[in-house]
Order: structure tokens, then C-alpha cells, then sequence
């Protein structure tokens, strides 16, 4: 289950549904200047699709307000590096959730899970303008945390929607509480801290 | 990364085929990690580790609440602590379903008289919240007036704002809490309470402050200051032992410790507790702890003039023992309200 190619890096993104996971990925690679990714979508199943969008094309057809727009694996590459060894690949995946009605979904999710001891680092996006209660993550994302950190790769927690009230407060507030974490606000939207996130990774993925 | 894919295949067909939910499987998928990199993965039956299944929360109920359940009486008490559990259980259950949810506990007035279990309850609590993740740590610092309040300006706020550092995590027991209301209003007390105030907001969630004390000083002390009330919206009641309850209090004491109490021993206690009540040194439970460890000493006394004790006069405390041999029983007098 996990793509043996020697020495490229996965960048896992992993999260709860709709919390923006697909519009980052889409930023990094703009950011990465990869303008026209390839994107490879994997459905639960193992159909797979690709296509090279632009990437006005890829936002309004691949994000979208509605949960579970993704379904399945989805790949692009970052455009930094030419090098095989310095080729980064984001793996954008569909939402993790308790409340699951649909067995495609579930599927979904179940390649989701599987991926998580592929990935080379992971990047758990969540919404920072959703219900954080007490410097807490709710629990589906704390488990989310936990199992990967227990991976022992890179771990970055990226509190998205930094543009909507009350998100940068609860952002800190959990950095506070929190200084072990490698935690980045971000907009998506507004492409917002996108750089400083790719500096990041780029640096993460520095082959040793 | 090491992890041998086929050792958590078994996880995602489970979760695939729902028959586990994504928080379990979440978990597992970590236990698997953590064994495969050759550490130990933690307890199985840990509260994050599954779905709340209504036999999980009857297992988890039995072992969480055990020592709660083991204490004499104390009825009214246990039904509070009860309702506290069903309300971590629905949180956690809404949480599971992505409802709003509050996981936090409140700050707690403990009420009653001297020996009735306040602080032994406290420190149980602060086990059982550890048990259930309400608090990471549990344990319990105990403070009075005098840990709290200092002799110059600042030194107040100072000592307070320590003592609440102390206790992050855990629970802080403010014994005879109206104490700091005592000295009027120029008085550092009052620094104390603010500081104390300000301290639970600040550090919502990470601590428990249980304040304890007298029935009467207590609901005083909350009706003088307004917004004390609903900053301590859980107020548990410590009514006095009956004279069973002491006496099955005194059977434990006795237990505990390979002794056992004669029937003529269980008789002169009771005639003891009821003259003991009457008077305003009455310690409830530490009285009886202090009748049952003079009697103890005195039993020893008794004992090295046998000349060959058997095991059971080894273990036997007699009506004797217990009336301490006369009139001026080592127990009366300051020795039952002595803390231990
Ligand atoms: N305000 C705001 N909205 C954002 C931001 N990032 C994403 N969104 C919106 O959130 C919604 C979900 O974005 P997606 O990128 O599709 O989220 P996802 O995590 O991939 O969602 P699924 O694939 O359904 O799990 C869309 O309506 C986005 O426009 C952000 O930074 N700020
Ligand atoms: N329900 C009980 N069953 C058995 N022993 C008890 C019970 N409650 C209290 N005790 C024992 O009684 C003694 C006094 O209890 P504790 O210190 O908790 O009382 P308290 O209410 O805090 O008293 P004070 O207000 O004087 O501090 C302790 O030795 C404790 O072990
Ligand atoms: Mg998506
Ligand atoms: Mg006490």
C-alpha cells in the first residue's frame, strides 16, 4: 500500500473533513510554482485518474464547501527540486470523521489510514475556526496527532482559516500550551503563511 | 518509515468493514505503530482506546469509581460524583459525533464537619478525574489561610498564584476556605480570594479548585461574596456518620489492620460515640480512628502480660482495650480532634 519509489518524499495531509486540506495542497504547489500540477486521484476502489489542471481549473472543481469533495487519494507533485531525491509529493486524502454514513467513504478513510505509516511527514490541517474548546483539539484530532507522532516523521499541525473570527486567538492559544508542536496558522484562502510552510517542508525534506 | 504494512492490515479491514469506528481505530493503528518500532503501546483498556459502548461505560464506571464505592455512608456525596461521571460520559460521547461538548469539570464547595471525609474525598476525586482525562495529573494540594496569605503587599498574590501553580493538573483543596474572609476588608485574605479567582479563569480546565469547610461558614462565606456561588457550582454535602456508619468505619479500621473487634469492644464504642457526639471536639470518622488506635496501643499493653499469646489473642481487641481502662481514656480530651 505504500508507493515504493526510492527516496521520494510523501507529504501526507490528513485532517477532519472540509477543513481545507485540498485548497493547501493547490497553495503549495502555486507556491512550489508548480502551476499546472498533475494530480493522480485514486478512488477507494483503486480507479485511478489524472489530469494536469491549472490551477484556477483545479480549485473550483477540486474544493468545495461540501464535506467529502475528496474521496480517495489525491497526489500532486511540489515543484521544488529536480533531483529525484529532492521530489516532494503531497498525498491529499479524504476527511477523518466518527460520524461516517456512506461505505464509500468509510473506504475512503480506511486508505486514508493505511497511508499514515507511508508518509515521510505528515500535515494535519484543522479548522481554527471550529469548536476548539480549552486549548484542546477535539478528540478525532488529538488521535490524529497522536498516531503521528507515533510514526516519529515530521509532524506539522496546521490551524487553516486563519482569515475567519476568532481563529488566530485559539491558534495561539493552543502554540502556548502546545511549544512541543510544530504548529503553523495559515490561511488557505487568503494564501496566507503558504511560504513559511513550504520553507518548512522543503527543509524537512532535505534527504540525510 | 519501519512500520511493516501487514501488521496493521488488520486494523483497516476491521475499520473498513465497520466493525470498529475511527477513534478505535485511530488507537490501534497507534498501538500497532508503537509496538512495531518495539515500545510498548499503553494500556488497552485506556479510556481513549475505544468507542463507549454501554458495557465499556459499566466497566469503566466499576473501575473508575471503585474506592468511592469502598467508603462508608456517604451517600449524598456519591450521588454527586456519580453525576459528574454520566456528564464526562456524554461529553465524551458527543465529542464522538462532533457535538459541542465541554469535557470540564467545575469547582467543587465541600461541606461538613470535622472528620467527615472532605479530604479524603478530595484526594479520591483527584485519582478518578486522572482515570477519566479530566485532569492530567490528579493529585491534590492542600492549602489554609496561612499558605495563601502573606505579610506584605504582593507577597499575598504571590503565595496564592504559587500554591495554584502547584496544583495545575490536579486539585486544589482549600481547607476552612472563609477564613480568607475573615479579617475585613483591608485584610490580605481578600487578596487571596481575588487571586484565587483570577487563577481559575486563567487556568480553566487545567485544575479543580475544591473549597471545604463548616455548613454555615461556607454558605456565609458564599452569599458575602456574589459571583462565589456560581464559581463553585457544585456543592457536596458531608452529613455526620450515623452511629452504624462509625461503627462499620471502626469494623474496617480493625480489618485493615488483622485485628478484630469482640462483640463486648463493638458494644463499649458505641456507648463511647454516643457520649463523643455530644460534645463540639466530635471528629466523626477521626474519632472513631482515634478510639480505634488507642485501643490498639492499649490491646499491646493488655497483651504483654500474657504469657503465651495465641494468634487470636494476638488479634482480639476487648471492651477493655477500647474504654482505655478508666476514666481518663487517652483518647478524650485533645486527642480526638488531633489531625493526623
Ligand atoms: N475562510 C476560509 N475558508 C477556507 C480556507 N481554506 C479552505 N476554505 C474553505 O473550506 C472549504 C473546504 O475546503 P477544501 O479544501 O475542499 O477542504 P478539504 O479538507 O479538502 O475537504 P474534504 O475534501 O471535503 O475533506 C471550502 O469551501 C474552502 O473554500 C481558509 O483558509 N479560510
Ligand atoms: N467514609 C469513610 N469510611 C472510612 N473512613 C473514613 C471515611 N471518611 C473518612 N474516613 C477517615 O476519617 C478520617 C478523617 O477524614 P478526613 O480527613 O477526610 O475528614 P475531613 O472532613 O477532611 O475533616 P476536617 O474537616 O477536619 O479536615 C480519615 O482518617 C479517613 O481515613
Ligand atoms: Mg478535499
Ligand atoms: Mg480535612
Amino acid at each position: 500500500m505504500c508507493l515504493e519509489v526510492a527516496r521520494v518524499h510523501h507529504g501526507l495531509v490528513v485532517g477532519q473533513p472540509n477543513v481545507g486540506k485540498t485548497l493547501l495542497c493547490l497553495r503549495l504547489a502555486q507556491a512550489s510554482s508548480n502551476l499546472v500540477p498533475l494530480i493522480i486521484h485514486e478512488s477507494p476502489s483503486g480507479g485511478i485518474v489524472e489530469r494536469r489542471l491549472h490551477l484556477k481549473d483545479a480549485i473550483s472543481t477540486l474544493v468545495s464547501a461540501k464535506p467529502h469533495t475528496t474521496v480517495g487519494i489525491q497526489t500532486l507533485a511540489l515543484g521544488f527540486g529536480v533531483k529525484v531525491s529532492e521530489r516532494f509529493l503531497l498525498d491529499d486524502t479524504t476527511g477523518l470523521t466518527p460520524d461516517i454514513e456512506d461505505q464509500m467513504v468509510r473506504s475512503g478513510m480506511a486508505r486514508t489510514l493505511e497511508r499514515i505509516v507511508c508518509a515521510t511527514v505528515i500535515l494535519h490541517v484543522v479548522d481554527a475556526s471550529a469548536g476548539l474548546a480549552r486549548n484542546q483539539l477535539n478528540r478525532t484530532d488529538e488521535l490524529i496527532r497522536s498516531v503521528s507522532m507515533a510514526t516519529k516523521v515530521p509532524y506539522f499541525l496546521i490551524f487553516n482559516k486563519l482569515d475567519l473570527a476568532g481563529a488566530p486567538e485559539k491558534a495561539v492559544s493552543y502554540r502556548k500550551r502546545h511549544r512541543e508542536t510544530k504548529i503553523f496558522s495559515i490561511s488557505a484562502l487568503k494564501d496566507i503563511g503558504i511560504e513559511d510552510l513550504l520553507d518548512n517542508l522543503r527543509r524537512a525534506s532535505v534527504v540525510k | 518509515m519501519a512500520v511493516r504494512t501487514d501488521s496493521i492490515r488488520p486494523i483497516i479491514n476491521e475499520f473498513e468493514s465497520n466493525r470498529i469506528g475511527m477513534h478505535s481505530a485511530l488507537t490501534k493503528l497507534q498501538g500497532a505503530i508503537v509496538r512495531n518500532q518495539g515500545g510498548s503501546a499503553g494500556s488497552e483498556t485506556s479510556l481513549e482506546d475505544a468507542y463507549l459502548t454501554p458495557e465499556r461505560i459499566r466497566a469503566l464506571r466499576a473501575e473508575v469509581l471503585r474506592p468511592l464505592d469502598d467508603l462508608v455512608g456517604l451517600s449524598g456525596v456519591k450521588s454527586v460524583i456519580e453525576s459528574i461521571f454520566a456528564h464526562v460520559m456524554v461529553q465524551r460521547m458527543r465529542e464522538d459525533v462532533n457535538l459541542i461538548y465541554d469535557r470540564t469539570v467545575d469547582h467543587m464547595a465541600f461541606t461538613g464537619n470535622p472528620g467527615t471525609g472532605k479530604t479524603t474525598v478530595a484526594r479520591m476525586l483527584g485519582q478518578i478525574f486522572a482515570n477519566l482525562h479530566i485532569l492530567t495529573s490528579g493529585h491534590v494540594v492542600e492549602v489554609e489561610r496561612a499558605d495563601l496569605v502573606g505579610e506584605y503587599v504582593g507577597h499575598t498574590a504571590q503565595k496564592t498564584r504559587a500554591a495554584l501553580q502547584k496544583a495545575l493538573g490536579g486539585i486544589l483543596f482549600v481547607d476552612e476556605a472563609y477564613a480568607l474572609a475573615r479579617g475585613g476588608e483591608r485584610d490580605f485574605g481578600r487578596e487571596a480570594i481575588d487571586t484565587l479567582v483570577k487563577g481559575m479563569e486563567d487556568h480553566r480546565g487545567e485544575l479543580i479548585v475544591v473549597i471545604a469547610g463548616y455548613e454555615r461558614e461556607m454558605q456565609h462565606f458564599l452569599s458575602l461574596n456574589p459571583g462565589m456561588h456560581s464559581r463553585f457550582p457544585i456543592h457536596v454535602h458531608f452529613a455526620d456518620f450515623t452511629d452504624i456508619e462509625l461503627t462499620e468505619i471502626a469494623y474496617r479500621i480493625a480489618k485493615d489492620r488483622d485485628y478484630k473487634l469482640t462483640p463486648s469492644a463493638v458494644q463499649a464504642l458505641r456507648r463511647m460515640l454516643a457520649k463523643e457526639r455530644t460534645m463540639s471536639t466530635f471528629g466523626n470518622a477521626r474519632t472513631v480512628r482515634n478510639i480505634m488506635e488507642a485501643a490498639m496501643r492499649d490491646q499491646a499493653a493488655r497483651v504483654i502480660n500474657l504469657e503465651y499469646p495465641t494468634r487470636d489473642d494476638l488479634m482480639k481487641v476487648e471492651a477493655v482495650d477500647v474504654f482505655g481502662g478508666g476514666e481518663s481514656a487517652p483518647w478524650s480530651g485533645s486527642g480526638s480532634t488531633q489531625r493526623w
